[in-house]
Parts: C-alpha cells; sequence; structure tokens
C-alpha cells in the first residue's frame, strides 16, 4: 500500500437537522475489509477495455453515533461515461441493494467505489446521487472509495466524504466538494497468513506453493524475534560504544520490556516440548492408523462388489481375491478376468 | 499516483461563479450599501467574453475582482449555518484561481478565526472544517499550510471543545514531524507551533500534551539565546508545569534543554530543585526547603500553591531510587524492601507505606509484589532515575539471556522437526516394504494355482 496523503480531517459538514438527534460535525473514521477490497480489484479487472474505471455501491455498518463506518461488502454498478454526459443504472443498483439488505440485514449503504483515483464532476454527480435523500445514506454523508488499479503500480486507496459547494441551489445540485478522510485496511492475523502464502506462489514457476506447517511458522516466528533482537542490541552497543545517541526513554522503555522476558531454562524448554511433541506424533499416529483402516475398509468393500457376479469359482479362489483386493481392487480385479479367461481356456 | 489535485469539484467558469457569488453577498448584506454586483459588472465583463472566446484571460482583472469578494466576505460569518461551508467553500474554489491564493487565504483565515455569528453551537468546528479543506487543498510542501494550522490550533483554543481537540491529536502524532520538515519551519515558527498546540491542550485540559509540546518548543530554542528572557521565560514555565503534573517522573529532556541549562545562573534555586528532582531523594529535597523556602524558588510565590504536590512526587521517585537500589542487587532476597526501610526514608508512618507503595506502582514507576504476612514490598521492576553506562550495560545483559534462551528454543525445534521428519520418512519406507512384501506374496501365491489350472 502505499503512504498516505498528508492531510487534516477535523470535523465534517453539518449534516441535516434531524428531528430527535442532534446534527453532528464529529470527525468520521472508516474502516475497510479486505474482502471488499478483493472484490473491487475483481470488478476492476472484468470491465470492458475502454472504461477508465468503474464503480460500485459499498455496504458496510455505521457506528451508532456515526463516527465509525466500515466497509465490509460491495457489488458492482454498470455505468457508462462519455465525455459530456454519465449514466449509472439506478434500477439495478436499487433491486440490487433491496435484495442485498435482504440478505445482510445488519449492512446499510455507506457510500460507493471508483477504481480510478481521478475525481471529476462526474464523481460530484454520482457521490450527490448516493448521498441524496431517499436511495442515498442521507441524513449520514455517503463515503466515496476510490482505488487506484493501474497495472504495475502499487494499489493506493483513499476515502472521501462530501460537502455542498455554491450558492445556489442547482450549483450544488452537481458540484461537492470532497474532503479527505482518514481510512484503515482492517485485515486479522488470518487473512494476513492466507494472503502471505498466496503472494509466495506468485513468483514460483508452477504457480503453487505449500502450506507452512505449524512447526515451520514456529520456527520462522523464532527466526524473526531474534532477528528483533539483533537489531536492538547492536543499537544499544552502539549507545555503549557512544556511536548513537543515547536516548533516556528508549532506554527506561527497553528496561521496562525486558523485566517482562521469560529467562527460560534450555532444558525445560527441551522437555515441555518433548512433552509436547509426543503427543502431537501420537494424535497424528492414531490419525493415520485411522486413515489406513478406513481405506482398507472402502477397497475390501469394493473389492466383494466386483466380485459379486463372478464365476463359480472353488472358495479358496474367493479367499485369494479378497486378500489381494490389498493390492488394489481395480488391479486385482482385472487380474481375476484374465485369470477366469485361462481357466476357461484350459 | 499522487492524490487528486483538487478535491472542489464545481462546473462553471470563474466569471459566472463570481458573479453568483457577488450576488449572495449582496443578499447578505445590507441592502443600501453599495452593491457588490453592480461593482463588479464593469470587471465580470470582459472576463466573461475572453471565457467565451477561449482566449487569454486577464489574470489582473481576476485579482481584482477576487480582492473585492474576499474584502466583502466578512459578512459570510453572518449566513446561515447551513449556508457557510458551500459558500466558503465556493469562495476558496474562486481564491485558487488568482495569481496569489496565498494573499486571500490568510484573509479568509483571519475571518474565520473570528466567531461565526449565526451558529454559536456548531460556529467553531464549521470553522474548523473550513479550514481544514483550505488546508487540504494546498499543496503538501506548501508552507502556507503552517499558518492554516495555526489558524485551526487558534480556533480550537477559542472554542476551549476538548472532542475537537481530540480530534486533532491523532493527525498530529501521525504526521507534524513530516509536515515540519516538509514546510522548511525555522525554530522560530516551529516554537510558534508548539506553543499553539501546548496553549490549546491546556485549555482543552489536555496537561501531557501541553507539557510534550511545551518541551518540544523548548527544543527550537537555539543554544545562542538560551538565556534571552524571552527564552528564560518558556524554560521556567516548562520546568514549573513539569515539576507540579503529577504524571511528569522523567526530567531528562528538560534538562537537556539549552534554555534550561541557562536558568542555572539566572534562576539558580529552580535549577538546584530540578536536579533534585531528576537524581535525589527526599533527604536532599528537605534540606533544600529548609534553605530556600518554597515561596522563594519563584518570584511571586509561583511554586508556593504546588508545595504539597512537590513533596508528593519527591516521595514516589525517592521510593523508586530505593527500588532501584534493591533490584541491582545480585542477591534475590535482597530484591525485597521492608516496610520499615520505606517508612523511613519516605518519612511517613508505617500504616501508610502501602499507600505509597501503591501510587507509586500506578505511576508506573516500580512493579512489585506487597506482603502484608512479611511487611515487605518485592521489587519485580523499577525504573531506573539515572540512566547512565550501567543501565545500558544491563540492558544489553537482557537481551544477550533472552537472545540464547530463544536460540536454544530454535535450536530444539529445529532438531524435533528434523527427527520428526526422519521418523516419517523411516515409517513411510517401512510401510512401502511392507506393500512390496505383500505383493510378492500375492504373486507366490498365484504361482500354484496357476500350475494347477495349467495342469
Amino acid at each position: 500500500m502505499a503512504e498516505s496523503d498528508s492531510f487534516l480531517h477535523l470535523a465534517r459538514p453539518l449534516g441535516p437537522l434531524l428531528a430527535g438527534s442532534a446534527p453532528t460535525t464529529a470527525p468520521l473514521n472508516v474502516g475497510i475489509q479486505p474482502q471488499a477490497l478483493f472484490s473491487i480489484l475483481d470488478h476492476s479487472l472484468r470491465r470492458n477495455a475502454d472504461q477508465e474505471r468503474v464503480i460500485g455501491t459499498l455496504l458496510g455498518t455505521r457506528s451508532e453515533d456515526g463516527t465509525e463506518v466500515e466497509i465490509r461488502s460491495t457489488f458492482a454498478v454498470g455505468h457508462t461515461e462519455t465525455t459530456d454526459q454519465v449514466e449509472v443504472d439506478m434500477e439495478y443498483q436499487k433491486q440490487m441493494l433491496a435484495l442485498h439488505l435482504k440478505a445482510n440485514p445488519r449492512e446499510v449503504l455507506v457510500g460507493w467505489y471508483a477504481t480510478s483515483s481521478e475525481l471529476n464532476t462526474f464523481s460530484a454527480l454520482i457521490q450527490n446521487f448516493y448521498s441524496g435523500q431517499g436511495d442515498g445514506t442521507w441524513p449520514h454523508p455517503a463515503v466515496h472509495l476510490t482505488v487506484s488499479t493501474e497495472a504495475g503500480k502499487d494499489i493506493e486507496t483513499r476515502a472521501y466524504i462530501s460537502a455542498p459547494v455554491g450558492v445556489t441551489a442547482e450549483r450544488a445540485a452537481d458540484s461537492a466538494a470532497f474532503i479527505p478522510v482518514p481510512h484503515e485496511i482492517r485485515y486479522g492475523e488470518a487473512e494476513k497468513s492466507g494472503l502471505e502464502a498466496v503472494a509466495a506462489a506468485r513468483d514460483a514457476e508452477e504457480r503453487s506453493t505449500t502450506l507452512f506447517t505449524d512447526i515451520e511458522a514456529l520456527e520462522r516466528a523464532v527466526e524473526e524475534v531474534l532477528g528483533m533482537i539483533d537489531r536492538v542490541s547492536r543499537y544499544v552497543e552502539s549507545v555503549m560504544d557512544e556511536e548513537a545517541p543515547a536516548s533516556i526513554a528508549l532506554g527506561q522503555f527497553l528496561l521496562n520490556a525486558l523485566a517482562l522476558a521469560p529467562k527460560v531454562e534450555p532444558a525445560d524448554v527441551e522437555r515441555d516440548f518433548n512433552n509436547h511433541i509426543q503427543d502431537v506424533l501420537v494424535v497424528s499416529y492414531l490419525a493415520n492408523t485411522i486413515r489406513t483402516q478406513m481405506e482398507l475398509s472402502n477397497r475390501l468393500a469394493t473389492a466383494q462388489l466386483t466380485l459379486g457376479g463372478e464365476s463359480t469359482n472353488a472358495e479358496s479362489g474367493g479367499a485369494q481375491r479378497g486378500q489381494r483386493g490389498k493390492g488394489g481392487g481395480r488391479g486385482g480385479h482385472q487380474r481375476n478376468q484374465e485369470r477366469n479367461a485361462e481357466e476357461a481356456r484350459a | 499516483m499522487p492524490a487528486p489535485s483538487t478535491t472542489l469539484l464545481i462546473e462553471g467558469s470563474f466569471s459566472e461563479l463570481a458573479e453568483e457569488f457577488a450576488a449572495y453577498l449582496d443578499a447578505l448584506s445590507k441592502p443600501e450599501e453599495a452593491s457588490l454586483q453592480t461593482d463588479l459588472a464593469p470587471l465580470l465583463q470582459p472576463l466573461h467574453e475572453q471565457e467565451q472566446n477561449d482566449t487569454q484571460i486577464d489574470q489582473s482583472k481576476r485579482d481584482e475582482v477576487l480582492k473585492k469578494l474576499v474584502s466583502a466576505a466578512t459578512v459570510l460569518n453572518t449566513a446561515p449555518e447551513k449556508e457557510i461551508t458551500p459558500a466558503y467553500n465556493l469562495l476558496i474554489h474562486l481564491v485558487q484561481q488568482a495569481s496569489d491564493p496565498d494573499m486571500f487565504l490568510s484573509r479568509i483565515c483571519s475571518y474565520l478565526t473570528k466567531p461565526v455569528s449565526s451558529s454559536s453551537q456548531f460556529g467553531a468546528s464549521l470553522a474548523i472544517a473550513i479550514l481544514s479543506t483550505i488546508f487540504n487543498t494546498l499543496a503538501p510542501s506548501d508552507s502556507s499550510r503552517f499558518h492554516i494550522l495555526l489558524a485551526v490550533v487558534a480556533v480550537i483554543r477559542q472554542s476551549g471543545s476538548s472532542a475537537a481537540f481530540d480530534a486533532l491529536k491523532p493527525q498530529l502524532t501521525a504526521q507534524l514531524p513530516t509536515w515540519r520538515s516538509a514546510w522548511e519551519l525555522d525554530d522560530e515558527e516551529a516554537r510558534r507551533l508548539h506553543l499553539a498546540i501546548a496553549d490549546a491542550a491546556q485549555v482543552a485540559g489536555d496537561l501531557d500534551w501541553s507539557q510534550t509540546h511545551l518541551v518540544e518548543a523548548l527544543h527550537t530554542i537555539p543554544p545562542a539565546e538560551a538565556s534571552s528572557p524571552v527564552a528564560r521565560e518558556l524554560a521556567v514555565r516548562a520546568l514549573t508545569s513539569a515539576l507540579t503534573h503529577p504524571a511528569v517522573f522523567d526530567f531528562a529532556p528538560l534538562t537537556a534543554a539549552d534554555a534550561v541549562q541557562a536558568l542555572r545562573s539566572s534562576d539558580a534555586a529552580l535549577f538546584e530543585l530540578l536536579e533534585i528532582f531528576t537524581a535525589d531523594t527526599l533527604d536532599a529535597y528537605e534540606d533544600f526547603i529548609s534553605t530556600t523556602p518554597v515561596a522563594n524558588i519563584l518570584p511571586d510565590n509561583a511554586l508556593t500553591p504546588h508545595a504539597e504536590a512537590l513533596q508528593t512526587k519527591i516521595r514516589l521517585l525517592t521510593l523508586a531510587s530505593l527500588a532501584a537500589a534493591a533490584t541491582t542487587t545480585t542477591n534475590a532476597s535482597a530484591r525485597s524492601l521492608s516496610y520499615e526501610t520505606i517508612a523511613s526514608a519516605l518519612r511517613v508512618p508505617q500504616e501508610e507505606v502501602e499507600k505509597w507503595v501503591i501510587d507509586t506502582i500506578r505511576a508506573g514507576l516500580i512493579e512489585g509484589k506487597l506482603s502484608q504476612l512479611r511487611s515487605e514490598f518485592l521489587v519485580h521492576r523499577a525504573t531506573y532515575r539515572v540512566f547512565g553506562e550501567k543501565q545500558w550495560a544491563e540492558v544489553q545483559g537482557r537481551l544477550m539471556v533472552w537472545r540464547r534462551s530463544l536460540e536454544n528454543v530454535l535450536g530444539v525445534i529445529r532438531s524435533e522437526r528434523e527427527r520428526f521428519a526422519r521418523e516419517a520418512a523411516s515409517v513411510a519406507t517401512a510401510t512401502e516394504e511392507k506393500t512390496g512384501a505383500d505383493k510378492g506374496r500375492i504373486e507366490r501365491r498365484r504361482a500354484p494355482q496357476e500350475v494347477a489350472a495349467a495342469e
């Protein structure tokens, strides 16, 4: 993700006066769930070649006081842009929204996205549509999310809300002042490690990767911590050699943090670890045994079936075939037939 | 891709918008005054024609129009609260097209720092919102942003609302250092900014922020001016607030400032007090107070109301010193302090010892366990008030211990993983052999039957 821009967001434009609730100017924060971002990127990949950008609707939740907006999912909305006019499929947007809200009653309409960082007067028009009364987010501000999707460049996301511009009603209707608001992409540990695994496959020839086992992940984590400790201890060393300026606050912080670091005896670790690994090994051994058993019984069952309609061979032969099923049902069956043929010839 | 250069999107040419704006201002102001619209008409007419014909626009005419518009815009503060933001946004859009927008922006800023008469409840936040729009429309490296930020801070201070200041805080923490370098502020300007923030923080009741920014401001004073009256005043203010602030226990950044060092000669008593608080204990403090009463440390008895706070603070610090001394001993049993030791060091009755220990723990200076049964305090961790070579060595030592134990853990994990892999491999080969043997047996068994069949 690219560097965030420097801007100031301290107050949002005054909302409309509502009976029962005071209008607020509290600043707004936007959180974005990764799956919403992925579906935006996916939409952008499927756009027509001549389309500069595509748009869609953002859905999510809004906190009670309206200061926290979380974007959870999106759907695409068709639109066409020419130099002097823009058409948005509003009927489709309404229907989709109604359907989506039926399936996800907890989510609400929060705004719209576009897959280009550019803002233009059409953006202002669409923004006014989304923040309007009736079908829009009114009385809350609509969030506009821009995601740049230029190939080969970093993806940049920006979030805006809007304020009116202009002193006449008709002027204000097709114009807007976009106000940048702080936003963050909220991903959890699971998403991060999943994405890391996917990213690892990116540079591989066959585009596939193996997942780390727990123990490998543990090993990597320990190595990472060791790297961090090295970095800190290099700093401390340079302070002691009077090469780096000593920051007393930093020293205090380190000492406090280190007071919490556990002192572990190597023997203890080995013992605990072995105890645990024994348990794990037993579990995995049992699991494997069960799997083998199931495989075995499966094969036996199919072997019986294939033998069912067969010749009046001696009982001993049937028993033999049953045993042979272990080697491979299908193959055994074929061999049986061959042998039957042989027997017939004989 | 840089951020979009313009976030104010409005259709219409300069002359049309200017005319609309003039009409709006006329409607707001008293009709008996000379109408701005008629005033501007002769200027706008040629501009309009130029726009129509797509010829070179006369920039000086535009500037003249803007000058008139901006000076008439004072009246905007009386506009209905819902119309203020759109109107100002339009004005900002118009001003952006001037040859030198800064000149007009500073005027607009001064209007906005005045109270908005039509909306007492939201006036301040409206002004802040508009100011941040101006801030955001300027290029990130534009040093005019500095003046806008000053105006924002001033409005926040006037409004005295802690909510507005709380909104500003995270943005300052994240971006102030980058801003300072991007705007290439000199020391004087940086000091003004930090002082303004400190003042606003004080009004909003956030003493921590006020203190941090006072210290930041103090550090902007160059060594050459360290003993100037301005510097002295600032140093005394920072010192007094640090000494009396209930949560400030680290005086090192203060002592490091040149202006504070300069106090050694001008305000010897205050400086001595600082030194006691930096490294010494209650004994030294009481000796000092017996020779120099609190009232005499600063002129005008400035410290007298805080005498009790000072006393409390030095007790907490003394306890921290005691605990730190206890942790440095290698003998594990000596890591605890008996209640008597604490009581005599702090000069408090024994039954109050626990209260003082708890207060010190709460201040984050020490951590440990109180044992009422044995009347002692077992120290787990203590803050070193003087952080020298020895403490750095201690940090290094602990890092090494941690590193070693982690290396051990890593070794265990590796060897286990390898063993596991080996075992898995041997199990695999074992099963392979077994299935191979099975097949062999089948083959063998088949042989006699085939012989039979052949017969």
